[in-house]
């Protein structure tokens, strides 16, 4: 993919029902031909481009921050942008609305780049974001194929049937540690028709995504949880990770049956699984781009207490049962 | 001197006897005769009765290992094994006809043991049968409102035997320490 796709969003404001129904429509009808990817947004402060309704003051629609946003005043038909106008003739066609939107596409590039300042040092984490692409595009299990590049590389991933491919000459091993390791933020993009009959032909063949998911969770980490994940919470582990295909430590096999188990805080499990904070974080970060992590309400005080009293009680209890294992362990190797 | 049973359970062909081969001591005690039933397995030999294997621990201690019979037909034998178990591993070959089918007869028979938090399920050939997945057996186990740690395996690798051990070994510790606690 020589060229990455954005996806950009576009949000109606003030409009008649009717308009806004239509130009629904047309974006439906237009989409596999624009430059870039457009998606219809209720929230018109998070859009890209706002279509604004007959009359409506630019000052009452509500604006993005950042301002790399383009209004259109669907009274005149035109879009203002710093002062140029690209105009649309009723009735509006179909090539029109194309012709609109990859218009707008140009403007906002060329508005993103004079933008791109240094950006703070959390948010340069390529691995982080990278991880965060991953799972902000699984949450949403589209059946689309969507582009992940960084580092001039990249991965091709399919939420809906947790799969990802590479191209044919892409070593997977290679483009992911490449992605991993990219100072950039991954850029996402969905990719068109076109684009995909490309990949097919290239013999490029989808693969589970889950040890990729899992080794970004790992490695994209950085001492510090996802967002939607808080240092507070509670974390209960779904089911066990197939530790049989997934590469783990031995703190994570100690902690993971407590997971399982009952919900658990960041504090218990460093106890329990004798590890890092920070390994603590990568762990819960794996298992929620495997979807299987259940974010539980903060524990009070008292379960923290809970929590402190229980290495006491496991050794007690560890007179009975981890002789024997402890045993089995130690002749085996293990 | 003290013994511990852990017993290898799963379909004929599902990998009991190689899994018990990688970890005793002793080579396995096999009761394997033709195998009968070809056109539904392709083995040659079949275990009719038990496999056996053994660790000897300190203090002259006993880990013996059973394979029970994969035929349901020696399924009396299950429930007398699985008295005073350390744990039970539910061997799956998932090439077979119904691989789902099969595990939720198992852990029905070793139910008591399972619901303790003592058992594991390894699934095998998920590389050449990557279907069913593990999601869609965890959620069979689930149905049976029971909770098991489900994992691909290749019982020809030691590791991979050692693997399942070592998860079962936490299991039964954390379910006693939570035990104690309650």
């Amino acid at each position: 993919m020589s060229a990455m796709l954005s996806t950009r969003r576009v949000a109606v404001s003030g409009a008649r029902l009717r308009s806004e129904l239509l130009f629904r429509s047309m974006l439906r009808v237009s989409n596999t031909r624009t430059q870039d990817t457009w998606t219809f947004c209720d929230a018109s402060n998070e859009a890209d481009v706002v279509l604004c309704g007959n009359g409506t003051p630019n000052e009452a629609v509500p604006r993005k921050s950042g301002a790399k946003q383009i209004l259109v005043d669907l009274s005149d038909l035109d879009t203002r942008v710093s002062g140029e106008k690209l105009r649309l003739n009723e009735p509006i066609r179909i090539t029109d609305v194309i012709a609109l939107l990859d218009a707008a596409s140009s403007r906002l590039a060329q508005r993103a780049r004079p933008q791109a300042e240094p950006q703070p040092a959390r948010a340069e984490n390529g691995s982080f974001a990278f991880a965060l692409a991953l799972r902000d595009l699984f949450a949403n299990g589209s059946p689309d194929v969507h582009g992940i590049e960084a580092n001039d590389q990249v991965l091709y991933v399919i939420p809906a049937s947790r799969s990802f491919f590479t191209t044919e000459s892409a070593d997977d091993e290679e483009t992911v540690s490449r992605l991993l390791l990219s100072a950039q933020a991954a850029k996402t993009a969905q990719l068109k028709r076109h684009q995909i009959r490309e990949l097919e032909q290239s013999g490029a063949l989808p693969k589970p995504i889950n040890a990729l998911l899992w080794r970004a969770g790992h490695e994209g980490s950085q001492g510090r949880l996802l967002p939607g994940l808080g240092e507070s919470d509670r974390f209960h582990l779904k089911r066990w990770p197939d530790f049989g295909k997934l590469s783990h430590t031995p703190g994570e096999l100690r902690l993971t049956p407590y997971l399982v188990r009952a919900p658990r805080t960041l504090d218990e499990l460093e106890t329990i699984g004798k590890i890092s904070r920070a390994e603590v974080c990568a762990y819960i970060n794996a298992c929620a781009l495997l979807d299987l992590i259940e974010v539980k309400a903060p524990v009070s005080q008292v379960g923290s207490v809970i929590a402190k009293t229980e290495p006491v009680v496991v050794k007690e209890k560890r007179k009975v049962f981890s002789g024997v294992l402890g045993s089995i362990r130690a002749i085996l190797g293990i | 001197m003290k013994e511990y049973k852990l017993i290898f359970t799963g379909r004929m062909g599902a990998g009991k006897t190689t899994a018990i081969a990688a970890i005793s001591e002793i080579p396995p005690v096999q009761t394997d005769v033709t195998n009968n039933d070809r056109p539904a397995h392709a083995k040659a030999t079949t275990t009719v009765a038990l496999d056996y294997g053994e660790v000897t621990l300190p203090h002259g201690d006993k880990l013996r290992l059973y394979g029970t019979p994969g035929q349901s037909r020696f399924d009396f034998m299950w429930k007398i094994l699985s008295e005073g178990a350390l744990g039970v591993i539910v061997l799956i070959d998932n090439s077979a006809p119904d691989p789902l089918a099969d595990m939720r007869e198992y852990l029905d028979a070793f139910r008591d043991i399972v619901s303790s938090s003592r058992a594991i399920v390894g699934v095998g050939r998920c590389d050449t049968h990557p279907v069913p997945g593990i999601d869609s057996f965890c959620e069979a186990a689930k149905e049976m409102a029971l909770s098991v740690p489900v994992m691909s395996v290749d019982v020809r690798r030691r590791e991979d035997v050692l693997l399942m051990l070592e998860v079962l070994f936490h299991q039964i510790e954390a379910a006693e320490a939570d035990e104690a606690l309650s």
